[in-house]
């Protein structure tokens, strides 16, 4: 799905300091106008990966490469055009709401006082803060500090914009609210954003594409559909989140034989016969029954939780090898089912939805 | 409660402790208003004569004019020095960076009166001996690590991303530090300023060594002290205190009010 | 956070942004500063001819300090009255200090800390002759004695006064440091100690100094450190007699013009605080009683 000329090309970008290696050799074509989301745990190498972007780091090896030619590996960061979001919004304490917005127009694009004030108001007033242009930093809210951040950085009309972890300084319902604004901007401007963030679900709310890396290296890259539907690997099916992993061992019939039970397989690259395998069933897709159906997908389970999050349930299950199995139902859909701890029933899953991974140690 | 015989004696420790150091202070102001010619109890009435005698003292005159000239180029050169100081520390890492760093603020651990010595013979070498900018020399070398300090602080509340962010928003590192290091230590750069002045106006030791006949004002009190002992002192130390303070409260004046003003 | 734009591979080693920023220091106290230092160690083998200072490399000058019996006399006493010195303003620094970290309210604390801060900027001469008028013969105190039917007391031009004005010019300092540290000592570990049945005093000897440790030596060392090279009070409230090291340093040099022999004293003073500070950190940081 590479165009010829990315807007930003990562071609075996590393970095380390002394003897760590941040980030191992990595490869990432970033094309115009996607919003891509670097996700992965905290010291994973994501942060590392946006700020050699930005420069705030230079890599020790490898090259970074605008529309395929312009290498700006070793440009220093004031030349690159690729204005950021910070985690702590860094934004100037000793200048007003507007001249922070107006700090990037005044360095950068040489513009005369009037024309870059003119401009610093239209875009607090996009982001819906015109009222507080001549208020001082100290004066905001987290909210509100985080809108005159991102007026700052997008006052530039970059091509890029990064964003490092922007919402995780706010509260939940905050965080939701500028998902969708941030989402709103992203379509009406058309430019890229490559956001950095350990939250799963933003990334997955928010990007067309996701890539997640762990110990500095990327493990998959996606739409978050196909991440989650297919995770390449034990660590993003973990990281996703919505799993249950059951281990077991390849038959020679094509099916996966575990401690629970011979299950078909019906998505996935299946190892060759005998090899150590694992199933993935989604937690979504499992159905509960007090009665043993007899289908074929089918174990007997033991409650262990259950846990409210809105109109979601989640139920942990306990399977007879000890295997914890997770199940994420609408409250409607399991209304009349006996699941204080300790009760007793049947996890069943369609045979479509099994997905299944080569075994690796764990 | 056994805690009230404890804190009793505590409290009462404490109030003589600073009896002991306010005294000093005390007795100069006081009997730099006092008649008699030697200051003792009982008080011998109000005047205004050493006050009188000493702004019609050449010497004490000059004396003062010269401390000021020292501090307030002293002070200018020191919170240069300090800023520079402190902002490499604050930002770069590198080997030798704490041998840098002792030379840097090693000096006022030395004895002032082995700096003066020291500075005298070496001075002498190139003739800076019996001039003000010998002075100056000496004074900023002492001084600047007071600036080094109070700056330094400042920077460690600098968010390390502050910076970052004004490289990402097109800044060079020379811009960024004229707009945004600079404005940022403001406060800070303005209390070096009058603490280093303060520290120059009272030096007297590496000054009485180096200054020849240029005598700064401390230099004429030590000169006095040397010679015939008199209330004048008591004036000019009044003088001096006054000015001080004065330094020392604006520089705990600039500090404290950019301290509320970031308050939440 | 480390800046690695000067570390990186690709920029060049020598980076004249941050080179522009270490050059003050570097040149200035290069030049004002260990250049002079370096040069008193030089001197001390130089000699006087004909009243001139004279390049030469000769032992002369510490032969003939150290076989002298007043700079070894003068040594032992600067040495001991300093010690004396750190140990009284210690001392009487702990209750202050105590008072302040555990007792007092916010309020009376900053107003404390103020008052221990604004000597540092006023005139020490100036303390130093408020000093000699109070303990004249015909002084404050003598009259304030005198009063109440007591004879004058001489003290002036005593080892006493010298020490007064040792402390006038360290026990602020002291107090600070020490405070600090007392203010460091974790509050919950004096509760418990309380809970266990210890009372106040067994308390402070078992809990707070050795937590404290750290803090109360260096303000012990820098007690010593400040008098040692002190030259006003031991001149001007000790009256000379005997001489500490620093009068030795000044008549050689005002008025025996004798700069070489003045270098020997000074580094001698030099050397003899470096090891005391030395000693200090290795006392405060070393294994020691390291209970805690």
């Amino acid at each position: 799905m590479a165009a010829p000329n990315p807007i930003l090309l990562l071609n075996q970008v590393t970095k380390s300091f002394g003897d760590t290696v941040a980030l191992h050799p990595t490869d990432l074509a970033i094309e115009k106008g996607e919003f891509i989301a670097l996700m992965g745990p905290s010291g994973c190498g994501k942060t590392t990966t946006l700020r050699l972007i930005a420069g705030m780091d230079y890599a020790s090896a490898g090259q970074l490469l605008m529309w395929g030619a312009d290498d700006i590996t070793a440009t220093p960061p004031w030349e690159r055009d690729m204005p950021m979001v910070w985690q702590s919004y860094a934004l100037f304490p000793f200048l007003s709401v507007r001249e922070n917005v107006e700090f990037g127009l005044r360095q950068k694009r040489r513009l005369l006082s009037p024309e870059r004030r003119k401009r610093a108001l239209e875009w607090l007033d996009r982001l819906g803060i015109a009222d507080l242009a001549e208020r001082s930093i100290h004066q905001l809210s987290g909210g509100q500090r985080q809108r005159v951040a991102i007026a700052r950085a997008l006052a530039l009309h970059p091509e890029i914009l990064l964003l490092d972890e922007p919402l995780s300084a706010l509260d939940a319902n905050l965080r939701l609210h500028m998902q969708s604004e941030l989402k709103r901007l992203h379509s009406e401007l058309g430019i890229t954003f490559l956001y950095v963030t350990h939250n799963q679900s933003e990334a997955f709310a928010m990007a067309d594409r996701v890539v997640i890396l762990s110990d500095g290296r990327v493990q998959q890259i996606g739409a978050p559909k196909e991440v989650h539907r297919a995770p390449a690997n034990r660590f993003v099916a973990r990281f996703v989140g919505a799993n249950t992993i059951l281990d077991g061992r390849m038959t020679g019939a094509g099916t996966i034989e575990t401690p629970v039970g011979t299950f078909g397989i019906a998505r996935g690259t299946p190892p060759p016969a005998h090899a150590a395998a694992s199933l993935l069933v989604p937690a979504d897709r499992v159905t509960l029954s007090t009665e043993a159906t007899g289908a074929s997908n089918e174990v007997a389970a033991e409650v262990l939780t259950e846990e409210f999050t809105g109109s979601f349930v989640t139920v942990m299950l306990r399977l007879a090898d000890g295997t914890e199995m997770k199940v994420q139902k609408q409250q409607s859909e399991i209304d009349g089912l006996d699941l204080r701890p300790g009760a007793r029933l049947f996890a069943g899953w369609p045979g479509e939805v099994g997905y299944v991974l080569p075994g690796e140690a764990c | 409660m056994r805690g009230v015989w404890t804190d009793r004696l505590l409290g009462g420790v404490t109030i003589v402790v600073f009896l002991f150091i306010l005294a000093p202070v005390a007795s100069i102001i006081v009997f730099s208003f006092n008649a008699d010619r030697y200051p003792s109890l009982p008080w011998g009435g109000f005047s205004l004569d050493w006050y009188r005698a000493i702004l019609t003292d050449e010497t004490v005159r000059r004396g003062f004019g010269r401390s000021l000239q020292v501090a307030a180029i002293v002070s200018v050169l020191a919170t240069f020095i300090g800023f520079a100081t402190a902002y490499v520390d604050y930002r770069f890492r590198f080997t030798g960076k704490l041998a840098f760093l002792a030379l840097a603020a090693l000096p006022p651990t030395v004895p002032v009166l082995i700096l003066g010595l020291a500075m005298l013979s070496f001075f002498s070498l190139i003739d800076l001996v019996g001039t003000l900018t010998g002075v100056i020399a000496g004074h900023v070398v002492l001084c600047s690590p007071f600036a080094m300090a109070l700056i330094r602080m400042r920077l460690a509340e600098m968010s390390p991303d502050l910076e970052g962010a004004a490289w990402n928003l097109g800044a060079t590192r020379w811009s960024c530090m004229r707009s945004v290091v600079l404005p940022f230590c403001k406060p800070a750069i303005f209390s070096a300023l009058a603490i280093t002045a303060a520290v120059s106006f009272d030096e007297f030791m590496i000054a009485w060594f180096v200054s020849g006949l240029n005598e700064t004002l401390p230099v004429r009190i030590l000169a006095m002290l040397q010679g015939q002992v008199s209330p004048r002192i008591n004036a000019i130390g009044t003088i001096v205190f006054v000015i001080t303070i004065a330094l020392v409260f604006l520089a705990q004046f600039l500090t404290t009010r950019k301290a509320d003003k970031e308050a939440p | 956070m480390p800046d690695t734009i000067t570390t990186s591979r690709r920029r060049p080693q020598i980076d004249g942004f941050a080179a522009f920023w270490a050059a003050p220091a570097l040149i200035w106290n290069g030049l004002f500063f260990l250049a002079p230092l370096g040069f008193l160690v030089g001197m001390t083998f130089w000699v006087v001819r004909n009243y001139r200072l004279t390049p030469d490399f000769v032992l002369s000058n510490w032969e003939r300090m150290f076989t002298r019996g007043f700079f070894w006399e003068s040594f032992l006493y600067t040495v001991q009255i300093g010690a004396v010195t750190a140990m009284v303003a210690s001392l009487l620094a702990f209750p202050v200090a105590y008072f302040l970290a555990f007792r007092a309210r916010p309020s009376a604390r900053r107003l404390a800390i103020f008052l221990l801060i604004t000597p540092f900027f006023t005139s020490y001469l100036v303390r130093v002759y408020a000093w000699m008028v109070i303990l004249a013969q015909e002084g404050v105190v003598n009259a304030v004695l005198g009063g109440i039917g007591i004879a004058a007391v001489s003290m002036l031009n005593t080892s006493f006064a010298t020490v007064i004005g040792y402390l006038t010019l360290c026990l602020p300092l002291v107090i600070l440091i020490q405070f600090f540290a007392l203010s460091n000592v974790d509050r919950d570990l004096v509760g418990a100690s309380h809970n266990l049945g210890c009372g106040p005093v067994r308390t402070v000897l078992t809990v707070v100094i050795p937590s404290a440790r750290i803090g109360l030596i260096l303000a012990a060392a820098f007690a010593f450190i400040l008098s040692f090279g002190d030259y006003v009070s031991p001149v001007f409230l000790g009256g000379s007699s005997p001489p500490t090291m620093s009068i030795l340093i000044v008549d050689q040099t005002k008025s025996g013009n004798n700069w070489p022999r003045a270098a020997v004293v000074a580094v001698v003073m030099i050397a003899t605080l470096v090891t005391v500070l030395f000693s200090a950190l290795a006392l405060a940081y070393g294994r020691g009683r390291a209970r805690a």
